[in-house]
């Protein structure tokens, strides 16, 4: 009987931290999505001051993501409807913003507007991926105590 | 083909046989019109129509098919806009008209476009063995293709480049500034410099790629000279022009001239100093 009681415990331990890194993949998904918004955004400026690829064969080469799938929209036909749960309403704005104005203009006011979102983004990219990594952790070790303390309740 | 119309164009143009459709007339808040096997006619959402009938393009919808017509990209198709035109993927090349933005003698772009002009290209295999038969059975020779606009030059060129490449195996260079000419079969043997200007894909052309025969199409004044350096360094050229009389080319320096009569038919062929071929 001993075995299979270390084993429930186990497995309700195994289950509750999972539960912790399901929770955390919110800031995880956030900070994916801004570190690839900010290397796309670095890319496209270096595409408009020299090869000037249209956005269809640069959002090809996109790893794949949210961002990599509002880009194919945008690249495709109009201004994707940005929709992603953990972003806020402020920031659900700016990428909306950002894809209306993509494409819309020539190399030098395009090579202006986004070397200018270069800053604030590397800044929102930062802030996204220190969250990330510190709640992915906290939210780790909260599942863990979690199951462990539903171990100690039900012994 | 016509991908980047608005839904309500795309439509209206879905009514008609797109193998006789040439050009595709998008004006804002007035009639849409097509020039279908050389006619023009009004066309609604139902296929022909009358000016009263016929289908009346926003200004959005004539903004939104040339965005879309760029690739969604401005940026990247910018040169060609400031000289007045995009061409798409497909190869149609979209005039435009509007308001020129310039600083000094430069155009800086085309803002508040109103007016879109399609056209549609063709590839008519054959088209140019009439030309190939009276000029070329002998050997490579310079040609300058003559008729007014929308008479089937471009499409002639292509043919020709084609059949020389396939009878002849020689390297042929197409210098294609507007993206018109590679909307199609070349050859094999077709290298094909796009976008840009004659002088430079001349040139570089010549240096890089050693052609027997450059292909290239709308010859302006400025451009004989490239033409020039190409025939004095053995490389022959093809070659199109907006002129209807001998008399009217700038340089004689072509060995057969070809005179359009009608929709790619060839009205009359001219020796080096413009008489009649036998």
């Amino acid at each position: 009987m001993t075995w299979i009681k270390l084993l429930i415990a186990g497995l309700i331990i195994a289950l509750s931290t999972l539960l912790g890194y399901v929770a955390a993949g919110r800031f995880r998904a956030r900070g994916k999505f801004f570190a690839q918004m900010c290397a796309f955004n670095e890319r496209f400026v270096n595409e408009l001051s020299y090869g000037r690829k249209p956005l269809s064969e640069i959002a090809a080469d996109q790893p794949s993501g949210d961002f990599g799938k509002l880009l194919s929209e945008a690249a495709a036909s109009r201004v994707p409807d940005v929709r992603q749960a953990y972003l806020t309403k402020e920031e659900k704005q700016d990428v909306t913003d950002y894809f209306s104005l993509l494409g819309r203009g020539d190399s030098y006011s395009q090579i202006g507007f986004f070397t200018g979102k270069k800053t604030a983004l590397s800044e929102k990219k930062a802030a996204a991926e220190k969250e990330a990594a510190s709640r992915s952790s906290l939210y780790l070790k909260l599942g863990l105590l979690a199951g462990l303390a539903l171990v100690i309740l039900i012994v | 083909m016509l991908e980047f119309l608005p839904p309500r164009i795309s439509s209206a143009v879905r009514h008609v046989n797109k193998n006789l459709l040439y050009e595709l007339r998008i004006r804002a808040d007035k009639p849409l019109s097509v020039n279908l096997g050389g006619k023009y006619l009004f066309l609604g959402e139902q296929g022909e129509a009358s000016a009263e009938n016929a289908l009346y393009p926003t200004l959005k919808e004539v903004q939104d098919a040339l965005f879309a017509a760029c690739g969604y990209s401005v940026y990247s198709v910018e040169e060609e806009l400031r000289r007045g035109f995009v061409t798409t993927k497909a190869g149609e090349r979209i005039g435009i008209a509007g308001t020129v933005v310039m600083q000094g003698t430069v155009v800086l772009s085309v803002r508040d476009v109103t007016s879109l002009c399609v056209r549609i290209p063709h590839e008519i295999i054959g088209c140019a063995e009439t030309v190939y038969s009276a000029c070329l059975k002998e050997g490579l020779r310079s040609l300058l293709v003559m008729s007014p606009p929308g008479e089937g030059k471009t499409t002639v060129l292509r043919d020709l480049s084609r059949l020389v490449s396939e009878r002849m195996r020689v390297n042929i260079l197409v210098a294609d500034e507007r993206g018109e000419l590679s909307a199609g079969s070349l050859g094999a043997t077709a290298d094909i410099v796009k976008f840009s200007d004659k002088q430079t894909a001349f040139t570089a052309g010549i240096r890089a790629m050693r052609p027997d025969v450059i292909v290239t199409d709308e010859l302006l004044g400025e451009d004989y000279a490239a033409v020039r350096q190409a025939l004095s360094g053995g490389v022959c050229v093809f070659a199109s022009a907006h002129l209807t009389r001998f008399e009217d080319v700038p340089e004689k320096i072509f060995s057969r001239y070809i005179f359009l009569d009608g929709l790619g038919k060839v009205g009359r062929i001219g020796k080096e100093n413009g008489s009649d071929l036998d």
